[in-house]
């Protein structure tokens, strides 16, 4: 072998390497010029004179494994090249994070532990941009972390300004009343049509208007019974409708309205079938139901909501002028699904 | 050069080739466990690593973040430093209510606002959990009172940095009791706050906060020489001030800001029409004296004197005053693209030139001179 054949072979055999220990116990020998890419390593070289051999291993922290430890040097055995443009850089480090969360999270944590400032700005950067727009549900599937936190403990969800228990009873009864009023003037229109095509004599009609079918007193005490049953389940309505904006008051002006307390458990529980259905968990839509009403029965429900709440609100007129206002528009707020029972039927 | 390229992306082909490999067989033979010393759980990364990350982040992705799992929770808590919410546009008083009692370590807070939503129980909040808080944003917080001011200087005691600008509900006593306790003040911005900033609350701020060194007074009007009198001999440091708008000032205050604040690099004084040449010598002249002093010491330095002036609507100047000015601080300039002295509105001061102006000015004019 010529001299000069000598002269080339001779620094790649007598490349210096080090020994690593990584945190299985395993031991690797590495090229020197590249480990010392790594603060750390090149800290423990200089000052402590560690690596040389096999018996006096550099060794990695805890968090530096044989899988990531490759994948480190690779890093650093193309970043440590001196003659590479910043685009053949940027090109390499795009490739190198694609690779799955666990690894990338592995990878982060030990460049970070070996201090090699480059790569945790990158892996981090791949981290953030995984994080970014994420709810904490899909974080937590994402790095495979525990649901440990309390109710108590999770950030409580904002309140929109529309989202009160009052406004939404409201609406609540100010769609219910318009839905009920669709479907009486639908059932009228069905009754007109039937009442078109009536084949009774004129004899049999005159007959039933002198009522002599039966007894005239017989059918005012039918209608007198219809009317007083309405109205005593008008009045247990209403009371049902005031027992709740009662417990929602309360909440409101105790400023919470997460956290109920017993006492509206206690009234949710024993409140009655009516208040069950005005309470029904269903999303109206007030848009679509205005659709085709009287313009004067229309004043007459608006008065009537107006009214009603007058005695719910007396300590909000501007809020339920603005409300009722704007009541066709407005889409009503559902309630977080984080409260107790009450709301979360009421919601 | 093809040559070399190619044989480059074949390298990188190969490393990634390499890249791929090191989980199948890197470590074949050797009978490594994999896993042993990984984090197999992320809930154990490093606090310092978490919050690098979330610092590349946006502020609603770590209050999202927080609500993760515990570790996140607590490591932000402990961690997190630099918190705004100017982006919220609903709900930032709920948002602050609930925050504030788990981000303690907070240090810089902004708050500001486009519409008015914070309230008085959130700045007390702020002012009971926050107590590192060195910069605090509250501007445009339209609805706050005293009370959010008085909660501020007992709580948070290290500020550094205060914005209260628009904040018009504030009173000049609950600014003074501020300032008696946040002695660490060097910025603090008052434009917009007509009642607060008043001769009184400037007294106090000179006699406490001696760190000051930018002051916003922006259309301050019931701020008068008393005052700015009391800044500059309280505040020596004072390096920008802004006196826009207060139309009450006359020579007195910038001849004593010139005499007693040496390290003032920005002056504004747009509209405050009291103004005469007499301030204008007297910026000048200290100045010059300040670089003398200076050279005699062997400190002198070019970029002394003031970098920024604003003398627009300012129309009692004259031309040979504000040139003056100019001559003495060299580092004001009227040349396009580094306007530092703004003169809009002062049609007889048009002949002011920057020594820069002039030399280009005297430049073109010898050739012709010599023919």
């Amino acid at each position: 072998m010529s001299e000069i054949d000598m002269a080339v072979i001779k620094p790649e055999m007598m490349k210096p390497y080090i020994w690593l220990e990584t945190s299985d116990g395993s031991i690797q020998q590495v090229e020197q010029e590249i480990a010392m890419y790594c603060p750390l390593i090149c800290q423990e070289i200089i000052q402590k004179g560690m690596g040389s051999s096999k018996s006096c291993a550099i060794c990695l922290p805890q968090r530096v494994s044989p899988v990531t430890l490759s994948l480190i040097l690779d890093y650093c055995r193309f970043h440590q090249v001196p003659g590479r443009s910043n685009k053949e850089r940027k090109s390499y480090d795009e490739k190198f994070i694609r690779m799955d969360t666990k690894r990338l999270c592995e990878l982060t944590s030990a460049a970070d532990s070996l201090q090699l400032k480059p790569l945790v700005d990158l892996t981090s950067r791949a981290l953030a941009r995984i994080i970014e727009g994420k709810s904490p549900e899909e974080i937590r599937e994402i790095f495979h972390l525990p649901d440990d936190l309390t109710e108590e403990e999770k950030l409580e969800p904002l309140k929109n300004t529309t989202d009160d228990p009052r406004i939404r009873l409201l609406n609540r009864l100010y769609a219910k009343k318009r839905k009920e009023l669709r479907e009486r003037e639908r059932l009228k229109n069905v009754e007109v049509e039937e009442e078109h095509v009536d084949e009774r004599s004129v004899d049999d009609l005159l007959s039933f208007i002198n009522g002599n079918d039966g007894d005239p007193k017989e059918v005012k005490t039918s209608k007198n019974k219809k009317k007083n049953r309405r109205k005593k389940e008008q009045q247990q309505k209403n009371s049902s409708l005031k027992e709740a904006s009662e417990v929602n008051k309360v909440e409101v002006n105790g400023q919470s309205i997460r956290h109920q307390s017993a006492e509206a458990d206690r009234i949710a529980e024993t409140s009655n079938s009516h208040t069950e259905d005005v309470f029904a968990h269903r999303e109206f839509d007030d848009g679509d139901i205005d659709d085709g009403i009287d313009p004067a029965l229309k004043e007459k429900i608006d008065r009537e909501v107006e009214d009603f709440a007058r005695r719910l609100n007396s300590d909000w007129p501007e809020r339920m002028q603005e409300l009722l206002s704007s009541g066709q528009e407005r889409k009503m707020m559902l309630f977080t699904p984080n409260g107790n029972s009450f709301l979360r039927r009421n919601a | 050069m093809v040559g070399k390229e190619s044989l480059r992306t074949e390298v990188l082909n190969l490393s990634f080739e390499k890249l791929m490999m090191v989980e199948c067989g890197g470590n074949s033979g050797k009978g490594v466990n994999i896993k042993a010393g990984v984090i197999t759980e992320w809930k154990d990364i490093p606090v310092e690593l978490l919050m690098q990350i979330l610092s590349l982040v946006d502020d609603q992705t770590v209050i999202i973040a927080s609500e993760v799992c515990r570790g996140w929770r607590e490591a932000i808590c402990f961690g997190l430093t630099r918190l705004s919410l100017s982006w919220c546009s609903k709900n930032m008083n709920n948002l602050v209510l609930s925050l504030s009692p788990k981000f303690t370590k907070l240090q810089t807070l902004i708050l500001r606002q486009d519409k008015p939503q914070l309230e008085d129980n959130a700045v007390e909040t702020i002012a009971n959990f926050c107590h590192d808080l060195q910069i605090l944003d509250l501007s445009k917080s339209f609805k706050l009172t005293d009370r959010s001011l008085y909660a501020v200087a007992l709580g948070c005691r290290d500020l550094t940095k205060l914005n209260i600008s628009g904040c018009s509900a504030f009173s000049d006593n609950a600014l003074a009791y501020l300032a008696s306790f946040c002695r660490k003040l060097k910025v603090l911005n008052l434009c917009g706050c007509v009642k607060a900033a008043s001769d009184t609350a400037l007294q106090a701020i000179g006699h406490y906060c001696n760190q000051l060194q930018f002051l916003n007074l922006g259309w301050c009007e019931n701020v008068s020489d008393v005052g700015v009198m009391s800044l500059a001999y309280g505040c020596p440091d004072l390096r920008t001030l802004d006196l826009c708008g207060c139309v009450l000032i006359t020579d007195d205050s910038v001849i004593v800001l010139a005499n007693r604040c040496p390290h003032l690099r920005s002056l504004g004084l747009y509209y405050c029409q009291s103004i005469t040449d007499k301030a204008m010598y007297s910026l000048a002249q200290s100045k010059l004296n300040n670089r003398m002093w200076g050279s005699v010491k062997g400190g002198g330095n070019d970029d002394d004197g003031l970098r920024t002036l604003n003398i627009s609507q300012c129309t009692a100047l004259t031309p040979s005053a504000v040139q003056a000015v100019c001559d003495s601080c060299p580092s004001l300039h009227t040349c396009s693209g580094r306007h530092s002295l703004i003169m809009s509105g002062c049609l007889n001061l048009t002949s002011v030139h920057c020594v820069c102006a002039g030399q280009a000015h005297r430049a073109i004019t010898l050739p012709h001179a010599a023919h």
